[in-house]
């Protein structure tokens, strides 16, 4: 916009030395540890990781929506709108009401169980609606309309409908058009395609590149699925154990990766086209959140790992240009030597 | 031919009643061989009916029609002694580690219970434990030792879905039917988990059944064996795997890899996306006539596709297909290769 003010773009979110922790019998999770990130306007970021490895905690956090066994030790998240600031941890179970939807909207993994089973769609929408002081009647219908064929969906078809009698990917849809009804500026998708069929998970992916085109607004999506994040986000985050151990934009992700665990897991998923010999596992398993390894907790099951990474851990660099963040004490020669040992 | 298939399905269909009287055919007219040592990839979309077809190898499910081949006799008719020579040489390995072990039972205890009934019926306990500690370095789970003792919980997906494997192989199996057996396991070990399966296929000469709807996860594995694609029920391509990827010839197997996205920017944002012509995904209930993929189909050509239901063709090279006009482009350019 051309009368903003003349400040480079501030980021949309952005998330400061963020930790967090589950009360469990056995002791603390330590399931988000000292995360720093940002979002810009307009930027599709992509989480990586397995399961466990704290992006769906991360994820829920940003909208405060984090079971009470959860516990946020330290840091803050900052939210920015038109110059205006919010922080989002402090914010009162009103100012929450008011942030939530309008501002930055979650789609969740199991679409059927995030509708309400006897309300009809257009019900859904009009709940959504009054909750937050928003259209009602001829207008509602209208943006709610407009909405669905942005989703490619046939309004007519699905207005009336109740959630079970929709498939899978429609009801995957509808959640996304309902979740941009309040035009936040930041939608987080919790892995959008897992459990779809190819055909419905092509469609929703082409559908959330033709809403970023034409609605501009942010993108976090959490997804374990490397190809989604290949194809749909600028930037890339690899999380392990709880932390970002690796953070540039999409090609140097995939294409000059330097932290061991980003080259393993991209090595680890077999592609169409990859020969069979050029795929391989990480050793080991993922570690016990309540009983984290010393120094950097991927050393366990690092190839390149020697005396320093097993008793201190690497705090995240500039590796490079472009932004690209790097967590290794090694990473300068953990692509060489990885390749020379497989 | 000099022997008989391992596993032979021939005509097999399977219906399921939904309500209101209303059959569907989960497997339709399936027929498949499948030899000694060999692996075969099931891929399709969920509801395609590769599930229940795993099943009725594995005899959990009896075919409402057609005939399950094992080694030549036919599984329902088979005497009762020779029956439990093939209940014991096909084993499953299931989806769901954390469900299909017993959580009250340690590893060995998971082990021993089919090695004391099948394999060591008398004699020494020893002998059992010394047979569980085999099978556990099999798998992998190495020092075998500090697994015996320990329970599910104390285990991760991976280990557990070892344990999985350890267990069918108790009775010496021929033949495994393994059901998106990596599926629930952490992407970074999947592959060492089938390179594991893949060692004891070599090793022991096992055939498998690899179901799952992940086609380059099938492609790594079948690398030298087939996949099989199906669609609402029927086997509608089978080739070799990298030809199968390399050069789809059924235009619901084009569709599928053209719609996947692939772990590279570049490649994965210039690929070229084949259109459906509708995209009302058809469902067993509702099965369209002649061939079921028509209503989607842009390689559609009328009537006959709308009319007849497309048998697989075999061809020379190990492939076969069930579309109409793919058929016909296969055999023009086998002719036109030939003269």
């Amino acid at each position: 916009m051309t009368n903003s003010p003349s400040n480079a773009p501030e980021a949309t979110l952005s998330i400061r030395n963020l930790s967090i922790s589950y009360r469990a019998a056995r002791g603390m999770v330590r399931a988000v540890r000292s995360i720093n990130l940002e979002v810009k306007p307009g930027e599709a970021l992509a989480l990586i990781g397995e399961s466990g490895s704290g992006k769906t905690t991360l994820g829920l956090s940003m909208v405060r929506l984090l079971p009470n066994t959860a516990q946020i030790s330290a840091g803050e998240i900052i939210y920015r709108r038109n110059g205006k600031e919010t922080n989002v941890l402090s914010l009162n179970r009103h100012q929450l009401r008011l942030f939530r939807w309008k501002e930055c909207a979650m789609v969740f993994q199991a679409a059927l169980n995030a509708f309400n089973p006897v309300l009809r769609i257009s019900e859904q929408f009009a709940d959504t609606s009054r909750a937050h002081g928003y259209l009602q009647g001829k207008a509602l219908e209208e943006r709610a309309h407009e909405l669905l064929r942005m989703v490619r969906l046939e309004p007519e078809r699905v207005w009336q409908a109740y959630p079970h009698e929709l498939s899978g990917g429609m009801r995957q849809r509808v959640l996304i058009a309902l979740s941009l009804l309040l035009e936040p500026q930041l939608l987080i998708l919790d892995e959008p395609t897992t459990a779809l069929d190819i055909l419905t998970q092509r469609n929703i992916m082409d559908v959330l590149k033709d809403l970023r085109t034409r609605l501009n607004f942010s993108l976090i999506f959490i997804s374990h699925d490397l190809a989604l994040a290949a194809e749909l986000a600028d930037r890339v985050a690899t999380m392990y154990a709880g932390e970002i151990v690796e953070q540039s934009d999409v090609y140097t992700a995939f294409k000059n990766p330097v932290h061991p665990y980003t080259i393993g897991l991209i090595n680890a998923v077999p592609t169409l086209t990859a020969h069979k010999d050029n795929v391989s596992s990480i050793p080991g398993s993922p570690p016990d959140l309540i009983n984290l390894p010393t120094g950097c907790k991927f050393h366990p099951r690092c190839l390149a790992a020697d005396a320093i990474c097993t008793q201190q851990e690497p705090k995240p660099e500039q590796a490079g240009d472009n932004d690209h963040l790097v967590a290794c004490w090694h990473w300068k020669t953990a692509a060489k030597s990885l390749a020379e040992r497989r | 031919m000099t022997s008989e298939p391992l596993i032979e399905l021939r005509n097999v269909t399977r219906s399921f009643s939904i309500k209101r009287g209303t059959n569907i055919k989960a497997v339709d007219d399936v027929s498949i061989t499948i030899d000694e040592g060999e692996i075969v990839c099931l891929v399709g979309e969920s509801g395609c009916g590769k599930t229940t077809t795993g099943k009725i190898i594995a005899g959990l499910l009896k075919p409402s029609s057609g005939q399950v081949l094992f080694h030549g006799q036919e599984i329902t008719r088979i005497a009762a002694a020779n029956q439990r020579q093939y209940r014991l040489g096909v084993q499953m390995i299931h989806q769901d580690p954390y469900a299909s072990l017993n959580p009250s039972r340690t590893v060995y205890e998971q082990l021993a219970a089919p090695l004391q009934r099948h394999v060591f019926t008398s004699g020494k306990s020893s002998l059992v434990r010394d047979r569980a500690f085999e099978l556990l370095e099999l798998v992998d789970l190495t020092p075998a030792n500090d697994f015996l003792d320990k329970y599910p919980h104390q285990l991760s997906g991976g280990q557990r879905q070892r344990v999985s494997i350890a267990r069918a192989l108790t009775v010496t199996p021929s033949f495994i039917v393994a059901d998106e057996a990596v599926s629930m396991v952490d992407v970074s070990i999947r592959i060492s988990l089938l390179n594991t399966l893949l060692r004891l296929k070599e090793k022991m000469g096992l055939a498998v059944l690899f179901i799952t709807h992940d086609l380059a996860l099938a492609k790594f594995f079948a690398w030298e064996g087939r996949i099989g694609v199906m669609y609402l029920g029927r086997l509608v391509e089978v080739a070799p795997a990298r030809q199968l990827v390399a050069a789809p010839q059924h235009p619901y197997t084009k569709v599928l890899l053209s719609a996947i996205p692939e772990a590279d920017p570049d490649t994965t944002r210039k690929k070229q996306h084949i259109q459906l012509r509708s995209m009302d995904i058809p469902s067993m209930v509702h099965l369209p006539t002649g061939c079921s993929f028509h209503p989607l189909c842009h390689l559609f050509a009328g009537e006959t596709c709308e009319k007849i239901v497309p048998e697989l063709s075999h061809f020379k090279d190990g492939s076969a297909v069930a579309c109409h006009p793919a058929a016909q482009a296969h055999q023009a350019d086998q002719a036109a290769k030939g003269g």
